[in-house]
């Protein structure tokens, strides 16, 4: 059953590209997607009960390719068909002639939810050099933004990445004899730890590349903002791209139990979530503060997968969710702030509230729900993900919940003031109706995450969870604060001037800093990891 | 440790070397050729002995050691999907050379600063 | 069986080939380099009991070359363009700056080799599934070679994605790469050989086109497969390109052609082996109709990859110059 969820969307993909009637394209795209997104909750309430596994081809033992749809994989399912049904709906209009751009949509859906289903460590080598292919190709099929210098970086350290990680297959299974995650894990906790460092060492580094962590997140941002690549992908590569390195770390992480580095990527989310927030109050660009606040929080994300207790890691699974709503409502808004005002410059648009008043309101709810306001999705992961911590820890991650929000005080800038003269008289302002139905959507899912939290945790992850009225006023009163701190510090200080921008600049890798970053993260993980033990 | 082991790693650190120190942006394609083969290698090397035959035909009645298949398989998927990474990688150098005329990765960084870090767009007809 | 001396003479070859490629500054000596590399993996990899790998390597180094050299030749266009400051070699510099630039990346990659091969894990090979494979591929699969019978068989979910990726790739350098039109490309002449050069390439080319299918035909029984046989009849339309000079392939057209082909491939594999028809059929069929699923798709593949490879290539030769 579960091979249908990954050959389907490829299979529409050909259909597409074939079919020659424009109709008969339009009416399949949407349905489609439809479908398959009523087809991944049909998946997830199944999985509620009991592990769906599928062998390919009915193969005995471990002979054949394994896939298994735990809750997990399903709600990863389920997120990417809503990211792009979402995302079909807001391109419906703008690239309803490009064949293309629908084809290379429905293989990268394919490409991805294929790698949440399967647990074959060679399968997962294939899908993501499909998944960065097809990304590649995406940002970069057309005319005017074919000669992007980062589209190459992405595709070239993504390769290097994944000769790394592949290598480290190798030993695994020199060392297990299987390619199943889940056979590879009991014989993996019979090994002496000493034989599984150098594979460990070396799939982290890829699983490190593709979830942004700290020496290796410079070039995925700037990938986000390409002049002129559709802000979908963008939109995509936050919600997705990044979540699917998290979830392969969730992935190995269970393989390698046997090596205990909790503290290290604690230690390493922490680090990437300040440089994050760093990198971000640094940039002028609109699309490139979203992106690096995805470094962000991406680093927040991995310091609560590594935090004790159920409720931490319920908190970061509800966080990737809300996260990759929200943001994604904030890459698609900003994307048609940006086509009104042809310009991607903070310091010069203003006033979207007044010009495009759908779409301000819109950001205002991305921005809320980002930041933690109550009421909103980001309130309810962060409350969990805070809920048992220890108070150093639980500063530290105010004080990264403080550097979000000064970022998002500084791009909320955009919506207040007036309008430039130009846009001024592009009175009426046109609007794609399909991309404002894509945002207001993702808006009130933002505002449902929050309103409906508890009892959506407890559909998702099975946790009975109540938020206590005391715990709220008390984290309630920590926003406040850190609000008015924010507010009080971008009156009076300019941030993202002098020293810090010296520091961004210098962290700022090229190719070759990349790789080189890419070399010192694996003897950093070999050293520690032979030192620790 | 085997020494064709010793061998693939060499390799593949070689074009490591080669991708930090190296300035021309086609030439890393070529080490990323290079380390795809030293992968390789390497997975090929896993149980071999002396004297192993492939594992096909009538080898599979008599012969002592077999090759193990699997792999080989793989290592089939894992060239065909290397060539095809390396070809869109030229296919974007191309594009890039002509739209930037240079070949070093310092020079084309600091050329699509120029074109990229601007932030205002020269026409309307642009997609955001 | 095969000599063990001769497998370690090629491997260190093959470690001085990469050396050479690493010190080697000018890009036509590189391109020559990187295709004796590529020949020299091939054997290794033929030295490792592996010919299915070793043919795939050498036909598809000998097209990574050609899309290497369309690549150099326009690097080298480039060059006449823009006059680019002499190199001056390396002894000339300071030494502060030969430190910086190559004591220390070779000191950085010597320890990462270090620690590598320290902690390499080493120890005994466990190998469940290879005996599994042995004994069970005849009945499970069919057919007599085990490489293929994983990769269409057991592993054929794989190898669909690894087709998907070429198709991709093809679209993506169709629509990526600055190609003249067709009409122009007619009148434009490449490269102009001989009457005797044009004899021997039609001669080589009837003997290209029967390897590749007999390679797609016998892939089941010997060393051999879809993605071999594919490669060499890209080959043959490669020497077809060479004898009639000109460039008539309807390029759109064959793109279709592969999607077809790739999107009844997908069916064939979910009717055949994902619906687990091969357990399904009464026993005494099975072994005619394994052998007739497993050269239908090795037809099916062969045909997708030639056409992919041919489009590619005719894609790069038709290049616009600068």
């Amino acid at each position: 059953m579960l091979t249908y969820f990954v050959i389907a969307p490829i299979f529409i993909a050909v259909l597409l590209y074939l079919i020659p009637f424009f109709k008969a394209r339009k009416a399949l795209v949407i349905l489609a997607q439809g479908a398959l997104f009523l087809a991944a909750c049909y998946l997830f309430f199944r999985t509620r009960e009991t592990e769906i596994v599928t062998i390919v081809g009915e193969y005995s033992g471990f002979l054949g390719i394994i896939l298994r749809a735990d809750q997990l994989a399903a709600m990863f399912v389920g997120l990417t068909t809503l990211m792009f049904l979402i995302i079909t709906v807001y391109s419906f209009n703008e690239q309803k002639d490009s064949r293309l751009f629908w084809f290379l949509l429905f293989i990268w859906e394919g490409a991805f939810i294929g790698l949440f289903l399967t647990r074959d460590l060679f399968n997962i080598f294939v899908l993501a050099e499909v998944s960065s292919a097809v990304a590649a190709v995406l940002l970069m099929y057309k005319r005017t933004n074919r000669s992007s210098y980062h589209g190459i970086i992405f595709l070239m350290v993504n390769v290097i990445v994944m000769q790394f990680y592949l290598l480290g297959v190798g030993y695994l299974y020199m060392l297990t004899g299987a390619l199943d995650m889940e056979y590879s894990h009991m014989i993996v906790s019979t090994l002496d730890r000493s034989r599984l460092i150098l594979p460990f060492a070396l799939i982290m580094t890829a699983i490190a590349a593709k979830s942004s962590m700290l020496p290796l997140f410079t070039f995925l941002p700037k990938v986000q903002s390409i002049p002129r690549a559709p802000v979908s992908v963008a939109a995509l590569f936050s919600a997705l791209q990044v979540k699917s390195g998290l979830y392969l770390f969730l992935r190995f992480r269970h393989l390698f139990e046997a090596i205990d580095m909790t503290g290290i990527f604690l230690a390493l989310g922490i680090l990437t979530a300040v440089v994050g927030v760093a990198f971000a109050l640094t940039q002028t660009d609109v699309k490139r503060i979203l992106a690096y606040s995805t470094v962000a929080q991406a680093g927040l994300i991995m310091v609560g997968l590594n935090l004790e207790g159920v409720y931490a890691y319920v908190g970061s699974m509800y966080h990737i969710i809300s996260h990759a709503i929200s943001k994604s409502l904030l890459f698609l808004a900003t994307g048609m702030v940006i086509r009104v005002y042809n310009t991607r410059d903070i310091g010069e648009i203003r006033g979207v509230l007044r010009s495009l008043p759908v779409v301000g309101v819109c950001i205002v709810f991305g921005i809320l729900s980002i930041t933690g306001a109550p009421l909103f999705g980001g309130n309810i992961s962060k409350y969990f993900m805070m809920a048992e911590v220890n108070l150093p820890l639980f500063i530290t991650m105010s004080f990264i919940n403080l550097g979000t929000i000064l970022v998002f005080i500084k791009f909320a800038r955009i919506l207040f003031g007036t309008p430039s003269e130009e846009v001024a008289q592009q009175q009426p302002i046109q609007v794609d109706k399909f991309k404002q139905t894509a945002i207001v959507i993702l808006s009130a899912l933002c505002l449902a995450g929050g309103v409906f939290g508890p009892g959506l945790v407890r559909l998702l992850f099975g946790v009975d969870a109540t938020v206590s009225l005391g715990g709220f006023v008390e984290k309630l009163i920590i926003l406040l604060v850190s609000w008015a701190v924010g507010l009080l510090l971008t009156k009076y200080r300019h941030l993202g001037r002098g020293g810090l921008q010296r520091v961004t600049n210098r962290l700022d890798f090229g190719f070759r800093g990349i790789t080189v970053s890419m070399g010192a993260f694996l003897v950093l993980m070999l050293v520690l990891v032979g030192v620790l033990m | 440790m085997n020494p064709i082991e010793v061998a693939a790693i060499v390799v593949f650190l070689i074009s490591f070397y080669g991708l930090i120190t190296g300035k021309k942006m086609i030439k890393a394609v070529v080490y990323m050729v290079l380390m795809q083969s030293a992968v390789i290698v390497f997975f090929l090397s896993i149980g071999f002995q002396s004297g192993t035959v492939p594992p096909m035909g009538a080898y599979l009645e008599y012969a002592e050691h077999i090759a193990d298949p699997l792999p080989q398989a793989l290592m089939i998927t894992a060239i065909v999907v290397g060539v095809a990474v390396t070809t869109i990688n030229i296919t974007m150098l191309m594009a890039f050379f002509r739209k930037h005329p240079t070949t070093d990765w310092d020079e084309a960084r600091k050329k699509s600063m120029e074109k990229e870090g601007a932030a205002t767009l020269p026409n309307l007809e642009s997609q955001s | 069986m095969i000599p063990n001396p001769m497998l370690y003479a090629i491997l260190a070859l093959w470690v001085f080939g990469a050396v050479c490629i690493l010190r080697e500054r000018r890009n036509v000596r590189v391109m020559i380099y990187l295709f004796i590399f590529s020949l020299l993996t091939s054997l290794a990899y033929f030295l490792l009991g592996s010919p299915d790998t070793a043919m795939a390597e050498a036909a598809i180094g000998a097209f990574t070359t050609i899309f290497f050299i369309v690549c150099f030749e326009k690097y080298e266009a480039l060059k006449v363009d823009g006059p680019q400051p002499e190199e001056s070699p390396a002894e000339k510099r300071p030494v502060g700056a030969w430190l910086k630039r190559v004591v220390a990346p070779l000191l950085f990659t010597a320890v990462i080799g270090a620690l590598m091969l320290y902690f390499s894990p080493g120890g005994e090979v466990v190998d469940h599934l290879k005996s599994q494979y042995l004994t069970q591929f005849a009945q499970d699969v069919g057919g007599e070679n085990a490489v293929t019978a994983i990769y269409l068989g057991y592993r054929v979910y794989d190898t669909l994605f690894e087709a998907l990726l070429l198709v991709v790739t093809v679209l993506a350098v169709a629509h990526m790469s600055y190609s003249t039109s067709l009409q122009s490309t007619k009148q434009k002449r490449y490269l102009k050989p001989s009457v005797v050069e044009i004899a021997v390439v039609r001669a080589i080319a009837v003997v290209i086109l029967l390897f590749g299918v007999y390679l797609i035909v016998n892939g089941h029984i010997t060393a051999g497969g879809g993605f071999q046989g594919g490669l060499f009849i890209a080959a043959f339309f490669v020497c077809r390109f060479l004898i009639h000079n000109i460039h008539d392939l309807p390029v759109y057209k064959l793109l279709r052609l592969e999607e077809v082909v790739f999107a009844s491939s997908v069916l064939i594999a979910v009717f055949v082996i994902f619906l687990g028809m091969t357990y399904h059929l009464p026993a005494e069929h099975l072994p005619m109709f394994q052998g007739v699923y497993m050269v239908i798709m090795n037809f099916m593949i062969g045909m997708k990859v030639a056409c992919g490879f041919t489009i590619l290539f005719y894609r790069y030769v038709t290049i616009e110059r600068r």
